[in-house]
């Protein structure tokens, strides 16, 4: 299974013979330990010149400990990497990028207040007499962003482009760089899906230029797409490398997971078996739990009405920038709607107030875990408590004790990998999102609206948060998921699709057809 | 594979409040800073020691340490306040006013503390509602606190005559002084507010994230001004000091104490992001700073060299508590568990006994010996059994 250069011929597209010439960039052996924690254990790996290789794993399985060694960011702790045969020693990324190694992360290394010219060309800015020859530095930018077949505005601000078209800057400083490897982390995660397809056009070109592409993300479909290999992570330790054409989807998720098997709902989903997350019939004699009638905001959502009776699990089906991230903000009270209600459990709630929601018994788990559900430096305990210190405290007094009774029991049932004294900056996505959940738990809310809730986290970690929201539906508690996830959606007991800002259908669990859906998210 | 060890379950509760107040590793550079100065002081002066001298550092020191309370309330908000110093210059315009017009001095205090209480208000409301950065609102404040002290007082200073009011804020009360009474009160109640109230844990989740905080129902725009109002409080308390230890309130007072607040915070680890350190180790850090100044002070170094080193050792301190010194810290701090387990027994039975002390096992032992005193003034019971229960390094 372990790739030498003899078993991998099978899936490079490009003429070179790996037997005759070295792999653009070979590991031997990468080891990495983080205060006596092994990340990654003696990895080896070859990506040929002109492949794309797939790098699967579950969070924790040395993904990204793999990327910032190889990128520079961290030192190996032993082993060897190679470029083009060369042993290697990065103390710096810019170490990493002279040697042809360009990384993009899911978190943009552009310059917002610089024009895209100036981002292209920042560490070398064609230069006249001293000064940036502009003239040139324009006309450079524009053939290369022309090659990968971009027509964008080189003296705009990078601030004022879409998310697609600075990414499509990363690369085009990739290229200008002239890089043998490209590693991208999660490049999709928070892309519209119409620019999934351009940037996969632009990585292909890449590909076809003898540029060797490391892709890394949780959409198997993507990496299957793309790749002519893949290489599946687990525990820090290198399990397989295969032809994309010799192992199936299904096998490279039970290798991700290992023994435990893909189970539970994930797993129904991925067979198309029933995949129903609530068990209990939604109560339709009282109010309903939550009520969104005619709901505008400034510019983006029009007129949304949706009903979620108690018990009930609704989702809000739609594509990254349909509207659905603002639409929970919205009923939240995070974002201040300009016409419209929203009704909890029948009682109207004011807007803009996040607090007056929490107060009537909503929770929610945002999108953006680490900028708005939690406080990175403050222990796990602190967190789950954060929302109803009242819980643990008698008139303004903490009692710590009490607190740590209840973030315990909290640690316990939703079995968050980490003690309550630990800072939640140092957990996993997983582990972290069941933090935010123990946060709703604790504030004893009745209706949860949850934003991506599964967005960036592993398998494993996935089943265990949809297991939570069966749990807190069994108890009566209502859920309203908003998310760009098809299957994630189609759980739920009904399904609004939004598309541009306004709900386009609705479905019953039962008779969703699912091909009528996926046209109407476009 | 999992983070969940053993050792990550043990240090739980302990991280629960401690990581809060910080357990005690996270102190070790400034008390280490703290044992190194008294050791260089020691060794520069004879007369450091004596307890002449070292009661002249704590009652010099009481007034930035009050100050240095406020401002780490504003600082773990990841706000700043510039006009403690001019706040506390109206405080003691204000009150000498008012007692010179035969206003008796418990009525003078009240307004004076009201009034810088509504500086502290005004502050906290033009960050939070008017949305002006803390450190141009509160340079806005500086301004009009300094203006108003210097109207009201109307001409020179004002000589402050009344004796219970002297005797008060500058008197002694059993062989203590008061001063330092006071500020040790102010500390000790503002680090049980920081560590014990629901207040406290909402002001460090403010710091840490603000915007999880409100969509977690926190009263963030409430908090933010109590944070200011107490420093304005705070400041004005400061000032009444002053105006007691010079007998006089003038506009002229208080200049650039502002500046030495700050410093004592971020010297005792708070980070101007906001969200970590304690009031007790902002008062620590402004003490180190009053000792290394003592030291110079008894050396005869002139005001202008005591400028350049003072800057110096303040970005010292701050590489090493917050800054990109954390290797040298974790060297520090290595160095201290690999002399801890010689701990428990108290009398002095150091590591390797018999063998001499190297110099740097001796700042090591002694930055232990100078947190014990630490814990056992401020902190509670539940402090030392955690301190207990951590495990052995």
């Amino acid at each position: 299974m372990t790739t030498g250069p003899a078993a991998a011929p099978t899936g490079i597209t490009s003429g070179a013979d790996p037997n005759v010439f070295p792999a653009a960039l070979s590991l031997r052996g990468v080891s990495k330990t983080y205060a006596g924690v092994r990340a990654l254990s003696g990895v080896d790996l070859d990506v040929h010149a002109g492949e794309a290789l797939g790098l699967l794993g579950q969070n924790g399985a040395g993904k990204s400990t793999l990327v910032k060694i190889v990128s520079g960011a961290e030192p190996a702790s032993s082993g060897r990497v190679l470029v083009s045969g060369t042993p290697m020693r990065f103390n710096s990324p810019a170490d990493s990028q002279a040697a042809g190694i360009y990384t993009i992360y899911q978190e943009l290394s552009v310059v917002p207040q610089l024009s895209v010219a100036e981002n292209i060309y920042l560490s070398d800015l064609p230069r006249r007499r001293g000064r940036v020859d502009w003239k040139v530095l324009r006309a450079k930018a524009r053939e290369t962003l022309g090659t990968l077949g971009f027509d964008i505005d080189v003296e705009k601000r990078v601030r004022d482009l879409p998310l697609a078209q600075q990414q499509a800057i990363e690369i085009a400083k990739a290229v200008h760089h002239k890089s043998k490897v490209v590693l991208l982390d999660e490049p999709t995660a928070t892309l519209p899906q119409r620019d999934v397809a351009k940037l996969f056009e632009i990585l292909r070109s890449l590909k076809a230029a003898g540029v060797s592409i490391v892709y890394i993300s949780h959409r198997l479909d993507e990496v299957y797409e793309l790749c002519d290999r893949v290489t599946v992570l687990r525990d820090g330790q290198h399990i397989a490398t295969q032809p994309t054409s010799e192992l199936s989807q299904d096998d490279a998720v039970r290798l991700m997971v290992g023994d435990r098997l893909a189970s539970g709902l994930v797993g129904q989903v991925a067979t198309g078996g029933s995949n129903r997350i609530n068990l209990n019939s939604p109560r339709s004699e009282r109010a309903p739990a939550l009520e969104v009638a005619e709901l505008s905001d400034d510019g983006v959502l029009h007129n949304v009405s949706i009903t979620v009776m108690p018990g009930e699990a609704v989702a809000v089906a739609g594509l990254v920038g349909s509207g659905q991230s603002e639409l929970a903000a919205c009923i939240f009270g995070s974002r201040p709607r300009v016409s419209g209600r929203v009704l909890v459990d029948g009682k109207d709630l004011p807007t803009g107030s996040p607090q007056a929601a929490i107060r009537a018994g909503v929770g929610w788990l945002p999108e953006e875990r680490k900028h708005q559900g939690l406080v990175l430096n403050m222990p796990v305990a602190a967190n789950l408590t954060m929302a109803n210190l009242r819980r643990v405290a008698s008139l303004g007094l903490l009692r710590l004790r009490a607190e740590e009774r209840l973030s315990d029991e909290l640690v316990r049932t939703l079995s968050i990998k980490a003690g309550p004294g630990q800072k939640v900056g140092s957990l996993s996505g997983g582990n972290q999102q069941k933090v935010v959940f123990g946060k709703w738990l604790t504030a004893m809310s009745t209706t949860l609206i949850l934003s991506e809730p599964t967005r960036g986290i592993d398998i494993a970690a996935k089943e265990e948060i949809y297991r939570e929201v069966r749990k807190f539906l069994d108890k009566g508690g209502s859920v309203l998921v908003i998310s760009s996830e098809i299957d994630e959606a189609l759980m739920c007991d009904r399904v609004y699709v939004i598309a541009r800002g306004t709900i386009v259908g609705q479905f019953r669990h039962d008779d969703i057809e699912r091909d009528q859906l996926l046209s109407l998210l476009r | 594979m999992t983070p969940n060890t053993n050792e990550e379950r043990n240090r739980g509760p302990a991280g629960t409040a401690g990581s809060l107040l910080q357990p005690f590793a996270r102190h070790l550079p400034i008390l280490a800073g703290i044992a190194i100065v008294s050791i260089v002081g020691a060794s520069l002066s004879p007369f450091f020691l004596t307890e002449a001298n070292l009661r002249n550092i704590v009652i010099t020191g009481s007034v930035v340490s009050v100050l240095a309370v406020g401002q780490f309330i504003v600082i773990v908000t990841a706000g700043i306040d510039l006009s403690v110093g001019a706040v506390a210059a109206l405080a003691t315009v204000v009150s000498a006013v008012l007692m010179s017009h035969d206003v008796s001095p418990l009525i003078a205090i009240a307004v004076t503390l009201a009034v810088c209480g509504l500086a502290g208000a005004i502050n906290g409301f033009l960050v939070i509602h008017a949305g002006i950065t803390p450190f141009i609102a509160t340079l806005g404040m500086l301004g009009i606190a300094q203006g108003f002290a210097y109207l009201i007082q109307n001409g020179t200073f004002i000589v402050i005559d009344n004796r219970w009011f002297i005797g008060f804020f500058s008197g002694e009360t059993g062989g203590l002084p008061n001063q330092v009474i006071i500020f040790v009160v102010i500390m000790a109640v503002f680090g049980a507010i920081m560590r014990w109230t629901a207040f406290g844990r909402q002001l460090y989740a403010i710091g840490g994230n603000a915007e999880a905080a409100r969509l977690s129902g926190l009263p963030v725009k409430k908090n933010v001004v109590a944070a200011y109002s107490i420093s304005g409080l705070l400041a004005g308390i400061a000032g009444l000091m002053l105006a007691a230890q010079l007998g006089e309130g003038s506009s002229l007072l208080g200049q650039g104490l502002e500046l030495d607040a700050i410093a004592a915070a971020v010297v005792g680890g708070a980070s101007l992001f906001g969200g970590l350190g304690t009031p007790v180790s902002a008062v620590i850090g402004g003490l180190l700073i009053g000792t290394i100044s003592n030291i110079m002070n008894l050396r005869g170094i002139a005001a202008e060299p005591q400028l350049i080193i003072k800057g110096a050792l303040i970005l010292l301190a701050v590489y090493l508590t917050s800054g990109r010194g954390g290797d040298v810290r974790r060297r520090l701090q290595g160095l201290l568990g690999s002399v801890q387990p010689g701990r428990p027994p108290q009398n002095g039975s150091g590591p390797g006994s018999g063998a001499p002390l190297s110099a740097r096992e001796q700042v090591a032992t002694s930055a232990d010996a100078s947190d014990r005193d630490d814990s056992e003034r401020v902190a509670s019971g539940s402090e030392k059994s955690e301190r207990a229960g951590s495990p052995p390094a």
